[in-house]
């Protein structure tokens, strides 16, 4: 799933969804020193809120954690494939499950990576739908 | 060969004893089978009175059916008992017909009897019905329910033991009667092996629930064998039920205590892949930037941001482990105290301010409420922990909503209440939260190592204290722990 060109010109940066917080805060310091811009949700439910919120504009692509308390990451997913203006942000997730590759192909997404990831495999995974 | 040397031959071989007797009861002919029998001589037999001359108890019957014989009457007696030879060991039982002799004028000139020994067909008799008798002695003490089926597949035998574990009777049980106590769940499959085993006469194994006299259904293991008769006929089959209840129960522990270990493993590695994702992305950024910039260009308090937090994780990394292996220890048994006199109040103090900074960032407000102090005898590292896990669960499902820290005196102990406004836990999940590995939330939602409870029940279980919990879902949870204050045990040790 790649974002179109329109898509590509309008979005802005990533989204990390992370419940743990110094996961959250790594990934957020780690990715602004590569010089994105990064928006970050503490669980599938607040990414929502950020991403429905009046004039935001879309990331352009979505670091997902699928283990989280109030709406987990399947949960998120579903929600967002069923939101027309949502469905087609890429995501990658990331996500501490042994079974990470198989758990990407049941939600379609653009990309899995497990926990513990190396920096440079989480830039290569996301850098492609960043320009 | 004439006719007097074919009969004397006949009579040499027979089995059968031949006497002869004239009118006056005096016996003229006295067979080698006679001899055998009697083991009186042909020599000492001839020409004496007949029975009581042979100095032989010739039966109860004494002279009587042999004068029957001779007034021209068929007699035929079963089952007479004789003791013979002078040490009595020649005893036995005959059958015996007597039958007049005519001469060709139809005049009755003697009296001819022919005995049959039956004292090896009685013996042989006797000892199959000693070793039926023997058999069904066995087979009802026997622990295990058995029965027997003919070739037809219909069950003509249960012991006492399978009767008295089904509460019914032989007539019930008879033929199919028994199939009737099968748990229906099991029905088919039962009859189907039980069938198919006969069909080919093997040997069969099959588990059911059979019903008890109770109403309660039991698992059984029943083994089948074939029998067959001494000439190779199929006879039918014998088998035997035992109780395999006890060991199906194990079996599904057994089970659930290997599957909840695997959870817990998938769980512990998912909690220290946690920190490791954090260091190693800080790690990664550290060198990253050191390669990328030029020496004077690095980011002196970034790099140091960075390291710091590194070292956090591995802080985080080194509690996870040391709890790992708190649980191994606990396991191993009562949980060694090491206590000493303290004050409670500024113990929970101490941790409540520790916890504050965590909980804020949670967005949840710790409230404490105490008396100036409360002085006993505990473990303080072990407290600790308690308080740690108790308040930590409390801003980790408490939804954001104040958490109350509550320390009270109370005769003899202290009374510590931490109460959440949070997710609260299920009713039927509260009797198991504090178990090892149980969790009252799916794993999928909030991570941890489902330790926390079953550590602080071990701790205030080895500080003689109870532990217990209210809640109900969306009300919050109220975890109340009572420690006496000092312990006799506790004393006792710390003196």
């Amino acid at each position: 799933m790649i974002a179109t060109p329109d898509q590509a010109a309008s979005c802005e940066g990533v989204l990390v969804v992370e419940d743990d917080a110094d996961i959250l805060r790594a990934l957020v310091q780690v990715l602004e020193d590569e010089g994105y811009t990064v928006r970050a949700a503490e669980n599938g439910s607040a990414a929502l809120a950020a991403l429905r919120a009046p004039g935001a504009r879309l990331p352009c692509v979505i670091l997902l954690d699928l283990m989280m308390p109030v709406m987990d990451g399947w949960t998120f997913r579903a929600e967002q494939l069923r939101d027309p203006v949502l469905a087609e942000i890429p995501v990658v997730v990331l996500t501490a499950d042994g079974n990470a590759a198989a758990r990407s192909a049941v939600l379609e997404v653009a990309g899995a990576l497990r926990k513990p990831v190396e920096l440079l495999t989480l830039l290569a995974a996301i850098q492609p739908f960043l320009g | 060969m004439n006719s007097q040397v074919l009969a004397e031959l006949v009579l040499a071989v027979s089995e059968e004893g031949v006497v002869v007797f004239d009118r006056e009861l005096v016996c003229t002919h006295w067979s080698p089978a006679m001899e055998r029998m009697f083991r009186l001589d042909v020599a000492s037999a001839v020409g004496q009175v007949m029975p009581a001359a042979l100095a032989l108890p010739f039966g109860a019957h004494g002279d009587e059916p042999l004068r029957r014989a001779l007034a021209g009457e068929e007699v035929h007696l079963e089952d007479v008992p004789y003791a013979s030879g002078a040490d009595g060991l020649g005893a036995g039982t005959y059958e015996v017909r007597y039958v007049p002799w005519r001469s060709e004028s139809g005049l009755i000139e003697a009296g001819v009897g022919v005995l049959r020994d039956t004292s090896l067909r009685r013996r042989a008799e006797q000892r199959a019905h000693e070793t039926e008798a023997r058999f069904r002695i066995m087979a009802d003490v026997a622990p295990v329910l058995l029965w027997m089926a003919a070739p037809d597949a219909l069950c003509t035998f249960f012991n006492q033991t399978w009767l008295d574990f089904t509460g019914r009777t032989l007539e019930d049980e008879w033929g199919v009667g028994w199939a009737e106590g099968v748990h229906f769940e099991d029905f088919q499959r039962c009859v189907d092996t039980y069938m198919a085993a006969f069909a080919e006469r093997r040997v069969f194994e099959v588990e059911y629930r059979l019903r008890r006299a109770d109403g309660q259904y039991r698992w059984v293991l029943d083994r089948g064998t074939p029998r067959w008769e001494r000439d190779g006929r199929f006879a039918g089959y014998i088998g035997s039920c035992v109780d395999i209840t006890d060991r199906k129960e194990l079996e599904v522990d057994l089970r659930r205590a290997v599957s909840i270990r695997d959870e817990f493993l998938s769980i512990a590695s998912h909690e220290l892949r946690t920190p490791l994702t954090a260091l190693r992305l800080r790690l990664d950024s550290v060198v990253r930037s050191l390669n990328r910039r030029a020496p004077g260009h690095v980011d002196g308090d970034r790099l140091v941001e960075s390291t710091e937090d590194a070292l956090s994780q591995v802080g985080r990394l080194t509690l996870l482990v040391e709890r790992l292996l708190d649980i191994s220890r606990l396991s191993e048994g009562r949980l060694a105290l090491d206590p000493e006199e303290l004050d409670l109040v500024s113990l929970v103090r101490g941790i409540v301010d520790a916890l504050g900074e965590t909980a804020r960032l949670a967005s949840c407000e710790l409230r404490f409420t105490a008396p100036p102090t409360l002085r006993g005898c505990w473990d303080r590292g072990r407290i600790e922990q308690l308080v740690t896990n108790l308040v930590g669960n409390a801003t980790k499902f408490g939804a954001k909503q104040p958490v109350d820290v509550i320390l009270e005196a109370r005769a003899g102990a202290a009374r510590l209440t931490v109460a959440d406004r949070g997710i609260g836990i299920d009713p039927q999940v509260q009797g198991r939260i504090f178990g090892r590995f149980e969790r009252a939330v799916s794993a999928r939602h909030f991570g941890g190592l489902g330790l926390g409870l079953w550590v602080a029940k071990q701790i205030v279980d080895a500080h003689e204290g109870t532990i217990s919990v209210e809640s109900a879902p969306g009300a919050g949870a109220t975890f109340t722990v009572v420690l006496p204050v000092a312990a006799a045990r506790l004393a006792r040790r710390s003196a």
